[in-house]
């Protein structure tokens, strides 16, 4: 018990050190980004159209990225407000002449009333010219809303199951440098901000960004869904049309 | 940017080496499907009006089905053995969830021949990815009829309510969504289980290569068996035996029937007044 205590205090120390380094620097070289989008779609589940709006807050610093978002759903199927939120932070780790993206997400989802699904993700990345790739790897847990949970205490039943590692993948290719005024991005993907698909069913998107100006940058994006694409027999799943903006604080 | 080009290079000389090797995958299927589901399901339940699924009933209060997947004829031989055993061991239906074929149609013409000779239980059966391939479905209704029906079994004391549902292209589609809601809707209260068979798994218990059903539409199943206290939901597809529960529903995923499968086996499930017992048998 000694060494345990011994260790979680060490551990804890090791945090506070970073902590507090990182402050400094923040200080210096920290940026702040607020992102808006909404979302417009049609899929097999909505019976029509769906809108859905997220929010987003970015922070920034030479080695240390952190960033937060909320969904909530405007006209949706499923009879919950706040869809998802995640938390998501990671470290840039310089490898040559890139930057490779590591770190770990957490994800919540509201997909009823009474159930929930919760992702623990870990990923790494990073960002070429004109290509830009993500892998990783989420482990998902399908459950009960707690008060639900407790309320159904006194029948024989199972109150979660996990989903064990999942692969991540993101595969995007841009037409022009980062920087560009213009531009577009092509990604075959697996996941989105608050969707974790499973790898064998990947999403195709497009993206294309405006920077209006230094510290406004408009995007739209379509995305479309099938069940089965490279895989069983293709079926139709469904389609969307995001558009957001970003504002550099 | 080199690296990435060779990979990119390899990943398409090896899609293309599967491709050209696998004669059981209709490539095509993989981008293109001429029968949706949304256009299967309206097939089916069209059929279903002028084809009403025959209900069963059996003498006392229990009876026991025997339920098994992935086929894949082709080989007849597992598909034999599960037939003889289902007409000696008492067995009031049997049900096939899927991949009953390769897809081709001669593979049909076998399957039906087989249960034609072999079977005299009352059988219903659901369409597979596979069935669909290589242009399957107008062999499996020409066959079979509808892939998207229900059923039910009367005991001396009770009813239960049997879905069986198409997932042949990983989805169900906003058709086959809205029967199975409203099916459930009208029915559920006035039967004492409800169990679903349908072939592509909804749990994914591990890993696979193979396509399951995408999560936003898991989400709304889950939903719906959380809902309508669905008891047990029968899938194929995975090959692979799994066993999972979240809340009142057991979702079971079989392992398959297919000739040469090391694990080949069935579920023989047990329709108890106090409770559902389900046991795999090897075959």
């Amino acid at each position: 018990m000694i060494v345990g205590k011994n260790l979680a205090m060490k551990k804890f120390i090791k945090l506070l050190f970073f902590v507090t380094l990182s402050w400094p620097i923040a200080e210096l070289h920290a940026q702040f980004q607020l992102e808006s989008q909404i979302d417009l779609g049609n899929n097999v589940l909505s019976d029509g159209l769906y809108i859905q709006y997220s929010d987003f807050v970015h922070y920034e610093q030479k080695y240390w990225h952190a960033e937060a978002g909320f969904q909530i759903g405007l006209l949706q199927p499923q009879n919950v407000f706040l869809n998802s939120w995640y938390i998501t932070s990671c470290a840039k780790i310089p490898a040559g002449k890139t930057i490779i993206d590591a770190g770990a997400e957490y994800a919540w989802t509201a997909f009823a009333p009474d159930l929930r699904e919760v992702n623990w993700v870990l990923f790494a990345g990073t960002s070429f010219t004109h290509w830009k790739l993500i892998l990783g790897t989420n482990r998902r847990v399908y459950r009960m809303r707690n008060q639900a949970a407790n309320e159904e205490s006194n029948i024989d039943y199972r109150d979660s199951f996990i989903e064990e590692w999942n692969i991540m993948y993101s595969v995007g290719y841009r037409l022009k440098p980062p920087e560009n005024k213009l531009n577009l991005l092509f990604t075959v993907t697996d996941f989105d901000h608050f969707l974790i698909q499973q790898e064998s069913n990947p999403m195709i998107n497009a993206r294309f960004d405006y920077r209006l100006n230094e510290s406004l940058n408009l995007y739209s994006e379509f995305w479309y869904k099938s069940s089965g694409l490279l895989n069983i027999k293709v079926d139709y799943f469904g389609l969307f049309i995001r558009l957001g903006a970003i504002w550099e604080l | 940017m080199g690296a990435i080009n060779k990979i990119v290079r390899v990943i398409l000389l090896l899609t293309s080496f599967f491709c050209v090797s696998c004669e059981d995958v209709d490539i095509t299927g993989f981008f293109y499907n001429n029968n949706p589901v949304n256009d299967r399901v309206k097939e089916s339940l069209k059929w279903n009006e002028t084809n009403p699924r025959q209900s069963i009933a059996v003498a006392g209060t229990e009876y026991t089905l025997l339920i098994a997947g992935d086929s894949h004829v082709g080989g007849t031989v597992n598909l034999s053995t599960f037939l003889n055993r289902a007409n000696t061991t008492g067995a009031s239906a049997i049900i096939i969830v899927g991949d009953l074929t390769t897809g081709h149609k001669e593979d049909y013409d076998l399957f039906k021949q087989v249960v034609d000779t072999k079977n005299s239980l009352p059988a219903f059966f659901v369409v597979g990815n596979h069935d669909l391939f290589f242009d399957g479905w107008k062999a499996y209704f020409d066959y079979f009829g509808s892939s998207t029906y229900s059923f039910k079994v009367y005991t001396s004391n009770a009813t239960d309510l049997y879905i069986c549902l198409d997932t042949g292209s990983g989805t169900l589609g906003s058709r086959q969504l809205e029967w199975v809601t409203s099916l459930l809707e009208k029915e559920r209260k006035n039967v004492r289980y409800c169990i679903v068979s349908t072939h592509v798994n909804f749990i994914r218990e591990h890993r696979t290569s193979s396509t399951n059903i995408l999560v936003e539409e898991l989400r709304a199943i889950i939903d719906l068996c959380y809902k309508y206290s669905i008891d047990l939901v029968v899938t194929g597809h995975d090959h692979n035996r799994s066993e999972q529960y979240f809340v009142m529903t057991h979702f079971i995923t079989l392992d398959a029937l297919e000739d040469d499968f090391e694990n080949a086996s069935y579920l023989t499930l047990h329709v108890k007044e106090d409770g559902l017992v389900s046991t795999f048998t090897g075959l």
